[in-house]
């Protein structure tokens, strides 16, 4: 009888390197209205041993929403490009694709990227759709933008977030209160000299973990558009996979730990990061980790977030910073990132105007 | 240093907020992963990491990827949460 021969068999791996890309600045834009945790009490009937645990486990502050229900993620994100665009000096026109990545579309169709690409007078040359993801999502919509630039395009925007808020429920106690909205633009040029490294990987065994019910065509589902977690299974994909990307990374790039100036990480909350961070070993200035707490967790915008929030003031206009993007979340999906940031244009994290 | 004293001061002090019944006073055979709910493990860990943080000066993660898997979590009794943690001291 014929045996398979285990041994022989390479892993085959989302390995992707690209040169011409080169990230030309990040903007990103919250929810204009703020809510403490205590402010939160009464929305989600949190008890007072609630707000302890939030307070102790997560060291939870206040997260950061749109104030009512008729702003969309597409709203910040189209405030996130202006800044951006204002920002750099770059014009629409210029735009050669509109990148969105979110769970959180105007509508289930048409893709909500081609109304973006309109309201920000882009010409019809330009490419526009969207991405599904989650919290991997800004490490996937920038292996797309940068793959896009590989194959020759020269302007490449990238919209990454959600209004949680709108997948979230006032009954959910565990889920709802760690929640922000945010929406970021990140503008990918040719320009690029330097080598970028992305490794992205999925688990759909684990669609089940984070999802939404009957929020597509599939239905048997209760709780029709509410965010399901199961922060158990959550909790060991993080704390299993996330470490593991690391290593495998530095090995397929060539580059050493003490090399990267940044990791900037999707946040999740506090506590995970300080696992990752200890088990990965390394320094407390070198991976910031407050956003969620102050913030709420922001989905796909939580890295670019992350930046302009704690990190505009060391990358804004900087020589050459070496960084590392890693998300990590809803599909299972999660991926790792080794860019360079050169003269980037970063702004402080900026509220929704209207 | 007495690990299982250690542990054993973390869930009665945070048994003061929760003032859960079967955590007044439990065995050691106890199945906390089917006592209290995730968030609470979560705080059972986080405080416990605190606690030999101030008693060893050194901060050791103890969160890995069997801590909330049924059938191989360290909480499926308190004397395999003792052992776990002993071991990841060593």
């Amino acid at each position: 009888m014929g045996e398979f021969c285990y041994e022989k068999i390479e892993l085959i791996m989302a390995d992707l390197e690209f040169t011409r890309g080169r990230i030309r600045g990040i903007t990103t834009v919250i929810g204009d209205m703020e809510l403490t945790i205590d402010q939160q009490k009464d929305i989600y009937d949190l008890s007072d041993q609630d707000i302890k645990k939030f307070k102790r486990n997560l060291g939870l502050v206040s997260k950061h929403v749109v104030s009512n229900d008729t702003i969309c993620t597409s709203d910040l994100c189209v405030q996130s490009a202006n800044n951006l665009l204002k920002g750099l000096g770059v014009s629409a026109d210029e735009l050669d694709a509109v990148v969105f990545v979110t769970q959180t579309p105007d509508y289930r169709a048409p893709s909500t990227a081609i109304h973006i690409a309109h309201r920000l007078g882009c010409p019809k040359e330009t490419l526009a759709f969207d991405v599904s993801l989650g919290c991997s999502g800004f490490v996937y919509g920038l292996s797309i933008a940068f793959s896009y630039i590989e194959s020759g395009l020269d302007n490449v925007l990238l919209l990454c977030g959600d209004v949680a808020s709108s997948f979230t429920s006032t009954e959910d106690k565990s889920f709802s209160p760690l929640m922000g909205d945010a929406g970021s633009a990140i503008l990918i040029d040719s320009s690029g000299t330097l080598k970028t490294y992305f490794q992205l990987y999925s688990d759909g065994s684990g669609y089940k973990s984070l999802f939404i019910p009957g929020s597509g065509i599939r239905g048997g589902d209760e709780n029709c558009g509410v965010m399901q977690m199961n922060g158990a299974e959550v909790f060991n994909f993080t704390i299993k996979e996330v470490p593991k990307m690391f290593d495998t990374m530095f090995d397929f790039a060539g580059i050493e730990k003490d090399d990267i100036d940044y990791y900037v990480l999707h946040q999740p909350n506090k506590y995970i990061l300080k696992n990752i961070r200890k088990r990965i070993n390394v320094e407390l200035d070198k991976m910031p980790s407050e956003t969620q707490a102050n913030y709420g967790n922001q989905n796909s915008a939580s890295i670019t977030g992350t930046i302009n929030a704690y990190l505009y003031n060391q990358l804004n206009g900087v020589d050459k910073k070496q960084i590392l993007f890693s998300g990590f979340g809803i599909g299972l999906s999660w991926g790792i990132c080794i860019t360079n940031l050169d003269g980037v244009y970063v702004p402080k994290i900026e509220k929704y105007k209207g | 240093m007495n690990i299982e004293e250690i542990l054993k001061n973390v869930i009665n002090e945070l048994n003061k907020e929760w003032d859960m019944e079967e955590l007044h006073s439990f065995e050691n055979n106890i199945n906390l992963f089917e006592t209290v709910d995730s968030f609470s493990l979560l705080s059972i860990v986080i405080e416990t990491e605190s606690a030999l943080e101030n008693e060893t000066g050194e901060y050791i993660p103890l969160a890995d990827e069997d801590l909330m898997v049924a059938g191989v979590s360290p909480f499926s009794s308190f004397n395999q949460w003792v052992n776990f943690v002993t071991k990841k001291l060593n």
